[in-house]
């Protein structure tokens, strides 16, 4: 029988156990005795033993987001039953079944510029797609099934009776708008937790509405669906958010992804599986693959890699520990969902799309016969043009495209880690003789293809071009302090605050920022939402070539800093930008940017909601009008508000509580 | 005092995994190493597992256990403090008195609210805690100030991962009462937060962790 909780379950109820999960005998022992525990130091996942398990499962790749032309979806988009708001779009009574759908959809959605679309003009979508967010079962280990968090695609026609981690892959087309339908079924009933488990969806590199952004209190709730719509644009260089200017051809991206983001429990969902890479091609990228430099994308020749550390209790399960605030480090390295796979690969040249999904690991990679590869894209973007590296540091959320020629390689080359980190605090270097664990086994087989043949892509070939920012663009400039203070993580001194904007950028215009880490020997990668950012200086010097001229995530080391040139344009937020050191980003390193058009406030003043339009979150008002407190009946029950379950927004915005009322809810303040 | 808590976990696979790369033979960690490190753990693991259930006082001078008699199967509230702390202590015992307020007949229900001393009964008596709960308008409904021997105290803090990774910073006392962690031991959900947060995201927070009001046990006898 295969180890797992379900059978642990079962193994317990035909002893006796009746359903209680009762502490075993030994764990009272061990908690009334002396013995070395009293701290969140984790037992070695003692169900992986390299020796035997290593390189045993074939590397597995994610099959493609199935999309169905527009129409297809059953409500439409933005057509609920049961709406009562008034606004079309408005969310319907929340329920337990997840075929309703309850949170609307962005407003951009009902308002979309004709250009957006390039097939139908004026059309808000094209495509679309259903996606369930459910448990499953995986062999993450071999022969051990570990439970998983999974995106399922509810389109999918391969036949598969579960879904899997990393999620489907989104293959998306510049200018091709879609609407993800993401239901969320991991209502306690449906998971072998005691728990519900909510989600916010972040597709992470995307330009796209707030609503649909992921914003960790925009909730895709237990039980309940929520209808993301990506216009797969990118911004105007006007930038204004008007429409028909040209587009900014600059940021289209390539390589992205898309992961869980909800309030103070991303860590645990991205560990539990919920991340998936999204891809994007536009006609520069078309070309290039059909000049054969680069091979078709998600083809054989082009492979994603998620690179995650994981741990495991001893009966299988994914560890999480919840108060491990330092950052999640695991023992077990995993590629795709798989402890360290082996891939057979050609004599020839490949695409490797490599993306540190873990939580708080930074990898020194290499291949372990030193051979050199091109590096052709950071983060969402293609270089200009490539980069000849032999080694390459990766912090949590950031991304490398590499071409990689096998053709003269040995028959088994490893892609390995050289980065020597023991916590979540930061690594310690790169050190072959600490630490050199292989990831990946490529087998490498068969004839070397014809040079002709191969993709003729070198460190010349021109890929994306990038027009740079003028410091003469600059029109404000904003500094941002990450720290620690008493245990808990600051921005510029700052508790974060969901309903207060840090940041409130003229739409259309340019900042630069510069982001200090102060916070005393800890590492921090920032990830900005919405727009990338050309990373100016790293440390005060310029940036390591492979970094690029884009960036969504940088690297801040203790005591570093990055001076970056950013856009705020097309969408209005809340957006945040934050630590992706995840346990940090769940302890709430994070702050809010919410740009607005001229001289219109940010609604975010430190306490009304968020607009509901926007957020999609609110279903009903439960506004005490008494000092503005809002959300519970403090003499009354607190269990249940109108169904929706506890702890989550639930009042209507009201246009009138725009404004400062004189009152700071932050004590921090 | 232990140091501050180091991951010892990824040093035996990688050592076996380096050699792996090298050479094939002589891998590190037997069998019987693997055994050792074995804990019993329930299904998944569960986080309470390895909090101590060391005996403290209340501030009314009750002895309890730590976890037999304020965890099990509830959700509490956990902060550490210290009678003379004029730090972050008083802002936060302020805004918690607001959560308290917030969460409302659930505090002393299915919820507790728990207050830990970092300094332990030779500092801070169940006298000096009362005296200190009185100072913020008297002991409420469902709220336990808590003292004891401080190594115990220390070991429940470092449980409930409240600690820093620089042993220097971690023996600064007035590092720890900037945090409040929850958690629910029914469901095995936990998490931490600022204990200076707006106190309405507190109390959402602690409501997603808390679920639905539990019926708990009448008490016995």
């Amino acid at each position: 029988m295969p180890i797992n909780r379900r059978n642990f379950l079962r193994a317990g109820l035909v002893a006796g156990a009746g359903g209680v999960i009762a502490p075993g005998a030994a764990a009272l022992a061990d908690r009334d005795g002396d013995s070395d525990q009293g701290n969140t130091e984790h037992t070695p996942s003692s169900v992986y033993d390299a020796r035997r398990d290593a390189f045993q499962q074939p590397l597995f790749k994610p099959d493609p987001l199935q999309q169905r032309p527009f129409g297809t979806l059953d409500p439409a988009p933005g057509n609920y039953p049961g709406d009562r708001v008034g606004w079309k779009g408005g969310p319907a009574h929340a329920d337990r079944d997840p075929s309703k759908v309850n949170h609307g959809i962005a407003q951009e959605f009902e308002h979309p510029c004709a250009d957006w679309n390039k097939i139908n003009p004026g059309r808000s979508h094209e495509v679309e797609y259903s996606v369930a967010i459910e448990e499953a079962t995986q062999n993450i280990v071999p022969r051990v099934e570990s439970r998983v968090f999974v995106y399922r695609d509810l389109y999918s026609t391969s036949g598969a009776s579960q879904g899997f981690s990393p999620g489907p892959t989104i293959l998306a087309d510049y200018r091709v708008p879609s609407v993800v339908r993401m239901e969320n079924r991991l209502t306690k009933e449906n998971v072998t937790l005691d728990h519900d488990v909510e989600t916010s969806i972040h597709y992470h590199g995307g330009h796209v509405p707030a609503h649909a952004d992921g914003y960790p209190s925009f909730y895709a709730l237990a039980g309940e669906a929520r209808d993301y719509y990506y216009p797969n644009i990118v911004p105007r260089k006007d930038g204004k958010g008007g429409c028909g200017s040209p587009f900014d051809e600059n940021w289209i991206p390539s390589t992205q992804w898309y992961h869980d983001h909800g309030m103070d429990i991303t860590g645990f969902n991205v560990s539990q599986g919920l991340a998936g890479f999204y891809l994007m091609k536009d006609e520069l990228e078309q070309r290039l693959i059909d000049e054969n430099k680069l091979p078709e994308v998600y083809g054989p020749y082009d492979i994603p890699l998620v690179l995650q550390d994981q741990k495991f209790n001893a009966d299988g399960t994914i560890a999480y520990d919840f108060l491990d605030h330092n950052g999640r480090i695991g023992d077990v390295f995993t590629i795709n969902g798989r402890a360290q796979p082996f891939a057979t690969v050609e004599r020839r040249k490949y695409r490797l799309r490599l993306l540190n999904g873990s939580n708080a690991r930074v990898y020194g990679l290499r291949f372990s016969n030193r051979m050199p590869f091109l590096t052709i894209g950071h983060d969402d973007w293609l270089l200009s043009n490539g980069v000849i590296c032999d080694q390459l540091q990766m912090v949590s959320g950031q991304r490398f495209d590499i071409i990689v020629d096998f053709s003269d390689a040995p028959d088994e080359v490893y892609l390995e880690n050289v980065m020597v980190q023991e916590d979540g605090r930061k690594p310690k270097g790169i050190d072959p003789s600490r630490e050199r664990t292989p990831l990946l086994k490529f087998v490498v087989q068969g004839p070397k293809l014809n040079p002709a043949d191969d993709l003729q892509i070198d460190a010349q070939t021109i890929l994306r071009p990038y027009e740079p920012i003028r410091p003469d663009e600059i029109v404000q400039t904003r500094v941002f302090r990450f720290n620690r203070s008493n245990g808990a993580w600051t921005v510029n001194g700052k508790l974060f605050n969901p309903r207060r904007a840090d940041a409130v950028p003229e739409l259309g215009t340019c900042e630069r920022w510069i982001l200090q880490n102060n916070s005393g020997g800890w590492w921090h990668p920032v990830h900005m939402h919405l727009e990338g950012f050309q990373l100016e200086k790293l440390d005060g010097a310029v940036p390591r070539d492979e970094l690029g001229p884009r960036s969504d995530t940088v690297e801040l080391k203790d005591g570093g800093e990055a001076e970056i040139f950013i856009k705020f344009r097309t969408f209005s937020g809340p957006f945040v930008f934050h630590c992706h050191t995840i346990e940090h980003e769940d302890m709430r390193m994070m702050a809010t940017h919410d740009p607005r058009p001229e001289g219109e406030p940010s609604p975010l003043d430190g306490e009304t909601r968020i607009d509901p339009v926007v957020s999609g979150v609110v279903e009903d008002c439960i506004e005490l009008e008494e000092e503005g407190r809002i959300l519970f009946d403090v003499v009354g029950n607190v269990d249940r508000l109108d169904g929706r379950g506890v702890g989550f927004p639930e009042c209507e915005y009201n246009i009138d509580r725009r404004g400062n009322r004189g009152r700071s809810s932050n004590p921090d303040d | 005092m232990r140091p501050a808590a180091r991951f010892r976990g990824p040093l035996v696979a990688l050592t076996a995994l380096a050699l792996f790369a090298g050479c094939r033979a002589g891998i590190a960690g037997s069998e019987a190493d693997r055994q050792s490190d074995l804990r019993p753990h329930r299904p998944g693991g569960r986080l309470s597992d390895r909090i101590p259930n060391a005996e403290l006082r209340t501030h009314d001078g009750k002895l309890v256990r730590f976890y037999d008699d304020l965890v099990r199967d509830r959700t509490v509230l956990v902060n550490f403090m210290y009678a003379t702390c004029t730090g972050v202590c008083p802002g936060s015992t302020r805004n918690l008195i607001s959560v308290h307020e917030k969460l409302g007949d659930r505090v002393g229900d299915d919820i507790l609210m728990l207050s830990l001393t970092i300094d332990g009964e030779r500092v801070d008596s169940p006298e000096a805690l009362k005296k200190y709960a009185d100072r913020y308008g008297g002991p409420k409904d469902g709220w336990i100030y808590l003292t004891g021997d401080a190594e115990q105290i220390d070991r429940i803090r470092r449980s409930l991962g409240v600690y820093d990774l620089d042993p220097e910073v971690d023996a600064d006392k007035t590092q720890h009462s900037g945090l409040l962690t929850f958690g629910n031991d029914r469901t095995n959900r936990w998490a931490a937060l600022p204990a200076l947060m707006p106190s309405d995201q507190l109390v959402e927070a602690v409501l997603r962790v808390a679920g639905d009001r539990q019926q708990r046990k009448p008490p016995d006898g």
